[in-house]
């Protein structure tokens, strides 16, 4: 296994091939960087009602996210504490009282203690074999699962000086939410979406709005996280400076595509906002509607790229948004990444490819996050 | 060999055989009798196996416990005098020809 030298001829370089091809490397970042850090699981508004639940993957993880009887979001693994079978198949629902593993029917509740194990002798004491718990953290809504086994920060604590109160998130839905499959590397996904380097080629539908060559400009003129934090944040709170003049959202036209705006009707957002945090989170907010950007690891090659919208759960579809018209511009834009990133792929498979220079103003932001993720993963 | 007579909610009857010690919900998912789910296999989890047991052997019938009350609680059609979940009837002499009715669903 090969850690980067530090960079040569003063220029940050980019990694060797097998960091975006071998298994070794994929197993190491679920490892080291995605099973240590808050990920995105999902939405408090999917499940609204104790029972209701959702399951989220991490490589060969499967964990059950439900809200519990006591109105708490509680998450487990979905591996039976008998002889380890899946005993959740359905990727969202609802059950009544808990969760039956076919198998044998050992019973996890709500909370994931184990409820019922048939048969089971006198003596066995089901306290000792609930179903594993995972941290979970709703976050204005936001739903986060960290499987780190030691105490980390909470994502309170991190996202503290992360002010999106006027967004009104606790009082939105969840309009659109869909996963795509893109055929590379995570990192290759994340090179990209830290810098607008390549926008200007390749997002004319983005530029309409967005002056990508300022888009990074204004970043964090105010840090929010101390040195020692160790962390990659980055939170905008007002990102006017790059978007362009007489724009008010990222859409085909700039225009509002949702009539009921977020917050208070009286007192609504001006101002677009964003968050970007390591690994794959960032969340884009806009006056009428948030749109959340995250991906996870599938295998060395391929990744998960979740795209969701939320919109003030007084919208009406069909009224006062479509999805379609809500989702075209990020939806595009998207598409134009994914090719990207596929000839991206491609190409740093290659036994010809090897690491090349980043663009010290264009790519600081990409260069930051490498800094970031080498210290996760070991090395400098 | 004990029976199990089952009404669906169109009024047709289907008479089945099971056996001594398996449940009325065992026999109807054995017998592909279309109105029991069953979903959590006879764990006190789903109440997806609600039946109205005839008047005639409602005292014939295995306790009700309180966990079997809880989630009769939770069926898809409304709970009735004669509600109980099948998986909790099993079949012994005294419920030879017993007698069912299905909901029209139990999701």
């Amino acid at each position: 296994m090969v850690i980067d030298e530090a960079p040569a001829r003063g220029y940050y370089y980019t990694l060797t091939s097998e960091h975006y091809t071998s298994q070794e490397w994929f197993e190491r970042d679920i490892e080291h960087v995605f099973a240590k850090s808050w990920l995105l699981a999902g939405y408090a508004s999917q499940v609204p009602n104790p029972g209701d639940f959702f399951t989220f993957e991490l490589a060969n993880y499967n964990i059950i996210v439900t809200r519990a009887k006591s109105g708490a979001v509680v998450a487990f693994h979905n591996v039976c504490r008998h002889r380890g079978t899946r005993f959740c198949s359905e990727r969202s629902g609802h059950v009544k009282r808990g969760f039956v593993c076919r198998f044998h029917g050992w019973t996890y509740d709500l909370e994931g203690n184990l409820l019922a194990a048939p048969q089971m002798p006198d003596d066995f004491d089901r306290s000792e074999w609930p179903a594993k718990p995972v941290a979970v953290e709703v976050w204005n809504g936001l739903i986060f699962v960290n499987l780190s086994p030691g105490d980390v920060p909470s994502v309170a604590h991190t996202l503290r000086n992360v002010e999106v109160g006027v967004y009104g998130m606790e009082r939105t839905k969840v309009a659109a939410d869909f996963v795509l499959s893109w055929p590379c590397n995570w990192k290759l996904v994340s090179e990209a979406f830290q810098e607008c380097y390549h926008c200007s080629i390749n997002h004319p539908e983005l530029c309409i709005v967005l002056d990508p060559e300022r888009n990074f400009e204004g970043l964090q003129e105010t840090p929010v996280t101390e040195h020692d934090d160790d962390e990659f944040l980055i939170f905008t709170a007002d990102r006017s400076y790059a978007i362009r003049q007489g724009m008010k959202t990222f859409s085909m036209d700039g225009d509002y595509v949702v009539k009921r705006l977020l917050g208070e009707a009286d007192n609504p957002p001006s101002r677009i906002a964003q968050i970007d945090w390591f690994p794959t989170f960032q969340a884009f907010f806009q006056p009428d509607f948030i749109h959340t950007e995250s991906f996870l690891p599938t295998s060395a090659t391929t990744s998960a790229f979740r795209a969701s919208f939320l919109v003030h759960e007084d919208a009406v579809e069909g009224v006062d948004y479509d999805v379609e018209s809500l989702t075209h511009m990020y939806v595009k834009t998207l598409e134009q990444d994914r090719d990207l990133v596929e000839a991206a792929q491609q190409g740093v498979s290659s036994p010809a490819h090897e690491p090349g220079p980043l663009n010290p103003t264009l790519e600081a932001a990409a260069i930051d996050y490498f800094k970031r993720y080498k210290r996760a993963v070991g090395g400098d | 060999m004990p029976t199990v007579t089952y009404i669906n909610a169109d009024g047709d009857r289907e008479t089945v055989q099971g056996s001594l010690g398996t449940t009325v919900m065992q026999t109807a998912v054995a017998r592909g009798i279309d109105g029991i789910v069953a979903e959590c296999g006879g764990n006190l989890m789903c109440a997806t196996c609600h039946v109205f047991v005839d008047d005639a052997w409602l005292d014939r019938l295995p306790e009700l416990t309180d966990e079997e009350d809880e989630m009769l609680e939770e069926t898809a059609c409304p709970r009735r005098a004669n509600s109980r979940l099948s998986c909790q009837l099993v079949l012994d002499a005294d419920l030879d020809g017993i007698v069912v009715a299905l909901p029209e669903t139990q999701m």
